[in-house]
């Protein structure tokens, strides 16, 4: 008698010491009703409410909520909490690399995250557009799929470029830098603009001389426009890498948007 | 001499005399009517500060010269010529915009550039997401 009294103690002390440490869970289904209906202040207060659910959960949604409801450093910092959990949804993960590969946080998140923590395909693609992006160099590009084939050779080409010998190209010719920086309409009338302002400063200097206020002015409006035609092919190219690679991004981040599945809650 | 001052004061006047038109209860029907379909592309005449500038640009001359000719443009002459640029800020914003930022000569070099490029057949050359939905160029600089 004595020892099924002892029994029957310890077996409620056990369940009541077992009660403590249990969480409560998210309505699954009451949150994926919420995120596809797009109620996003009744999805954050239902987020918000107090319950005695384990932090990792809460982190884990609340990083979902600002992934759907794209807000780049709230979503960093709850992923940052619930980064185990957050890692084995793999949808939420793509969706999630998609959406910065056109974000200025890209850096933030793509060394935060790495491809080695999920074996989806997807995702390595998605990461290996990212290396891609930031040196085209890299071997890979097999990985990729045709369409984004196209659109890497296309960045490699103006990759590979070097700012100063367009500066070099035009101080020979005015403009010639324009098309190695890939803007071939500017030529004609970058040249033709130069030719003119030569043409101009040198008739002004052969017949009104050295010291006429006209010729001087005539000179130095030649030489500014020259000078700045050698550097604006130095920055056309510059901002022309950047465009190519943005372009690139951009339709990466377009295709997977297509072929990936957009639903946060399945 | 005094040719030149009157052809001054008459242009001048332009520039007074030209805003009069839609100040009466007419001006005030044809902005709500017609306010749908204007275009945010309003932009800024004011003449560049050196306020928050260092001492060095604060005292060069150049820079307040550069800053007089572009309020004498803006304000005098692109009304008479009815300047249309390409790019989304125009040649003379994004002059002063650049020497504001860089400094006289790398702004000066930029703005030059721009104007050396500014022609409507330049658009096909630029990416798609950088042509605006009135088909200018946007030329603002990227952070990445």
């Amino acid at each position: 008698m004595i020892q099924i009294k002892r029994f029957y103690k310890e077996t409620l002390c056990l369940l009541f010491f077992v009660n403590l440490g249990s969480y409560a869970q998210f309505n699954y289904p009451f949150l994926k009703h919420l995120s596809n209906q797009n109620l996003s202040q009744e999805h954050k207060t239902y987020l918000q409410s107090p319950m005695n659910i384990s932090a990792d959960s809460v982190y884990y949604f609340k990083a979902k909520y600002y992934l759907q409801y794209f807000n780049d450093s709230l979503f960093l910092d709850n992923y940052s909490k619930s980064k185990v959990l957050f890692n084995k949804d793999t949808n939420a993960v793509n969706l999630a690399s998609i959406a910065f590969l056109t974000n200025n946080k890209k850096d933030v998140w793509f060394s935060a995250y790495s491809a080695k923590d999920t074996i989806s395909r997807i995702s390595c693609e998605i990461f290996a557009v990212y290396q891609m992006s930031k040196n085209a160099n890299i071997s890979g590009i097999n990985l990729l799929p045709e369409k984004l084939q196209m659109d890497l050779l296309d960045y490699k080409k103006y990759y590979a470029r070097k700012p100063i010998l367009a500066a070099a190209l035009s101080t020979f010719v005015p403009g010639l830098g324009e098309i190695y920086a890939g803007k071939k309409r500017s030529f004609p009338m970058v040249l033709l603009a130069n030719l003119a302002y030569a043409a101009q400063a040198y008739e002004a200097y052969y017949k009104l001389g050295v010291k006429n206020p006209f010729s001087v002015f005539s000179v130095g409006f030649f030489g500014a426009f020259y000078f700045a035609n050698i550097y604006g092919s130095y920055y056309d190219l510059k901002q022309v890498k950047k465009e190519k690679r943005k372009q690139f991004l951009i339709d990466a981040a377009g295709y997977y948007n297509i072929n990936c599945s957009s639903k946060l809650y399945e | 001499m005094n040719y030149f001052v009157f052809v001054l004061l008459l242009l001048f006047s332009f520039s007074l005399f030209s805003q009069s038109e839609q100040s009466g209860l007419n001006g005030v029907i044809l902005d709500k009517t017609f306010s749908y379909y204007e275009l945010n592309n309003t932009q800024h005449k004011k003449i560049i500060s050196f306020k928050d500038k260092k001492t060095v640009a604060k005292i060069n001359p150049i820079n307040y010269l550069a800053a007089g000719l572009l309020f004498f443009y803006q304000i005098i002459l692109s009304e008479q010529i009815q300047a249309d640029c390409t790019y989304e800020i125009s040649c003379s914003n994004y002059t002063k915009w650049c020497i504001n930022k860089d400094g006289f000569i790398v702004g000066s070099l930029k703005g030059l550039h721009q104007l050396s490029t500014c022609f409507p057949a330049n658009v096909d050359d630029c990416p798609n997401y950088k042509i605006s939905t009135n088909l200018k160029i946007k030329n603002q600089i990227d952070s990445d």
